[in-house]
């Protein structure tokens, strides 16, 4: 083991301990609910809810895929930087509807919303094993990267498998502690670490390397122009371009730890400002990072290295301190993911599937039986990573092309009373089966100019829901519904003592 | 009272509604796109279709941003 391996692995040690530090001393479940476990009992402010969703946000993928796409092909991979901005729109379009359905109705789910909503229990219970289907390659394709990262940034000392069985404990051990809270909380530390090592590191980067921004765009021009296009002179088509930017904004509501982390939120006025800082902190973030990787196409060293051109760059200008503090970030934004993600589906499998067949269940019950099917689902993972499983990242594109199809169920649910059970449930099965088949199929990419299954699901799936909603009398409870968004004040939350 | 802050509110949904969707085309929509993605016009050291992409994502953020502080002070205003 070389001097290196040692910095790293201490400079990681240091970062776990103070990840553990924080959990213990600031997480602790106030009590043992579900309420508790699942949306951190309703209490978070501005900066944590800011904190959680840029951290979710800036994903791993962000410095390893997206990054060395960058240097490859250039704008294209930079849909990125719109999709987030774009996403942060939805969030807060979503905002009201969202907060204050599931404070009053003590919703703890994404599907829970969807029961509130069409008080269908079938839709439900499809739409709950449908978002734990497809969200769960991605689970185990980010366990499979943060084995990669410890591997890589430990200059090979830590084997791919230990290291991603050692990260994945860890978050097991936080998330069994206290479910949402713990991720709010180290969500909050990784985006203060990151955000530091980002805005610091990668401007000095940008300016030792290439000598400044607009150098590195000159010697870009004359080296790679087409890489300066959006289509790489007509090797993307502009449908394509718009397809991946629509996927990804919408497509970021799929996900269901997504309304968990709106829920957790304690009025909707701290998520419609979290909502305009995070969109600011994401938009330049991301673009810093893209940039940098735009001129990785300048060094061939760093385009060999593929996956891991991020930490050839960290390593060559900054030795192995700034490589290992680069690859904490990394590593933190892939476990903001997997943190929030696991435990949303830990909790969906207790009050959407279990509880359903359980229905008196006591809360404190719950709680362990998501804790014990964490664990189940972390065991299951962390196997399926370690069989390094060929297709594993096709199934999971293929997948989220499904995902999507959630999109159009949600959206109506929330701003057209007309939407039924029916319009919702047929519009969803249909979009997801052409979604799915398009992606399988090799030509289906290519079928519709550039536009992608998931979008040619979605316009099927919304004609569906139109013309069921059209069609079929409007449910009966939505009124009650859609009045309490109406009358709900949010001036009661700037001043709740004037307004008493 | 009431409900004139929730008219002027809807004429800001409006509105923004409007500004966003332009945005949001002027960065999707092919045929506009088209317009900016140049790489041999140049603006404040990069090529005009890197400034568009940066240009069109703050504008989003900081529409955002205006959003919601529009917001606040007609709810503000309506309290008082």
């Amino acid at each position: 083991m070389t001097g290196s391996s040692l910095l790293s692995i201490l400079i990681l040690v240091i970062y776990f301990a103070v990840l553990t530090f924080f959990t213990v001393r600031s997480a602790r479940m106030k009590e043992k609910s579900m309420e508790e476990y699942a949306v951190a009992g309703r209490r978070f402010g501005m900066f944590f809810v800011m904190m959680t969703v840029v951290a979710t946000l800036l994903v791993g993928s962000t410095y390893t895929g997206w990054f060395v796409w960058a240097g490859a092909e250039g704008l294209i991979a930079h849909y990125d930087i719109i999709y987030v901005a774009a996403g942060y729109l939805v969030l807060y379009m979503f905002a009201k509807r969202v907060w204050v359905w599931g404070k009053k109705h003590n919703l703890l789910t994404q599907p829970d919303f969807i029961q509130l909503r069409y008080r269908s229990r079938p839709l439900t219970v499809i739409f709950s094993i449908l978002s734990v289907v497809i969200e769960a390659p991605w689970t185990i394709m980010e366990f499979a990267t943060l084995g990669f990262l410890a591997q890589a940034i430990t200059f090979g000392a830590i084997p791919k498998n230990v290291g991603m069985i050692i990260i994945v404990a860890f978050i097991l051990f936080y998330i069994y502690y206290s479910g949402m809270r713990a991720v709010i909380v180290t969500d909050l530390i990784q985006g203060i670490i990151s955000s530091l090592v980002i805005s610091v590191g990668l401007v000095f980067i940008i300016v030792k390397v290439f000598g400044g921004f607009s150098a590195m765009y000159q010697s870009l021009s004359q080296a790679a122009p087409e890489n300066l296009t959006i289509t790489m002179d007509g090797a993307y088509t502009y449908q394509y371009w718009s397809s991946i930017i629509i996927t990804g904004s919408l497509g970021l509501f799929a996900w269901a730890s997504m309304f968990n982390r709106i829920y957790a939120a304690k009025s909707v006025k701290t998520v419609k400002r979290a909502t305009w800082w995070g969109a600011i902190i994401t938009v330049v973030f991301s673009a810093l990072v893209l940039i940098l990787g735009l001129g990785v196409k300048l060094l061939p060293e760093a385009m060999e290295a593929g996956e891991q051109a991020f930490f050839w760059i960290l390593n060559s200008v900054g030795g192995p301190i700034l490589m290992s503090l680069g690859g904490i970030v990394v590593i933190a934004a892939s476990m903001s993911l997997i943190d929030s993600v696991i435990t949303t589906h830990g909790v969906i499998i207790a009050e959407n599937l279990i509880k359903y067949a359980q229905p008196n269940l006591p809360s404190e019950r719950r709680v362990t039986i998501s804790r014990i099917a964490i664990v189940i689902y972390i065991v299951i993972a962390l196997v399926i990573a370690m069989l390094n499983l060929p297709n594993l990242a096709h199934i999971a594109i293929i997948l989220y092309e499904g995902l999507l199809q959630i999109v159009p169920v949600l959206l109506f649910a929330m701003f057209w009373k007309r939407s039924n059970k029916h319009a919702a449930l047929w519009g969803m099965l249909v979009g997801l089966a052409v979604a799915i088949v398009l992606a399988a199929l090799p030509t289906g990419w290519e079928m519709f100019g550039g536009w992608t299954p998931g979008i040619i699901g979605c316009l099927i799936n919304v004609v569906i829901h139109l013309i069921l909603g059209f069609a079929l009398k409007k449910e009966a409870h939505v009124d009650a519904l859609f009045a309490q968004i109406r009358d709900y004040d949010e001036a009661e939350e700037l001043e709740p003592a004037k307004a008493k | 009272m009431k409900e004139q802050g929730k008219n002027k509110k809807k004429t800001l949904y409006i509105i923004f509604f409007v500004f966003f969707l332009v945005v949001f085309c002027s960065v999707t929509f092919g045929p506009i796109v088209r317009i900016f993605d140049r790489n041999d016009v140049w603006l404040i050291g990069m090529p005009l279709s890197q400034f568009w992409i940066l240009f069109t994502s703050l504008l989003i953020a900081l529409g955002i941003g205006a959003l919601y502080y529009i917001e606040s002070a007609i709810e503000k205003r309506r309290r008082s």
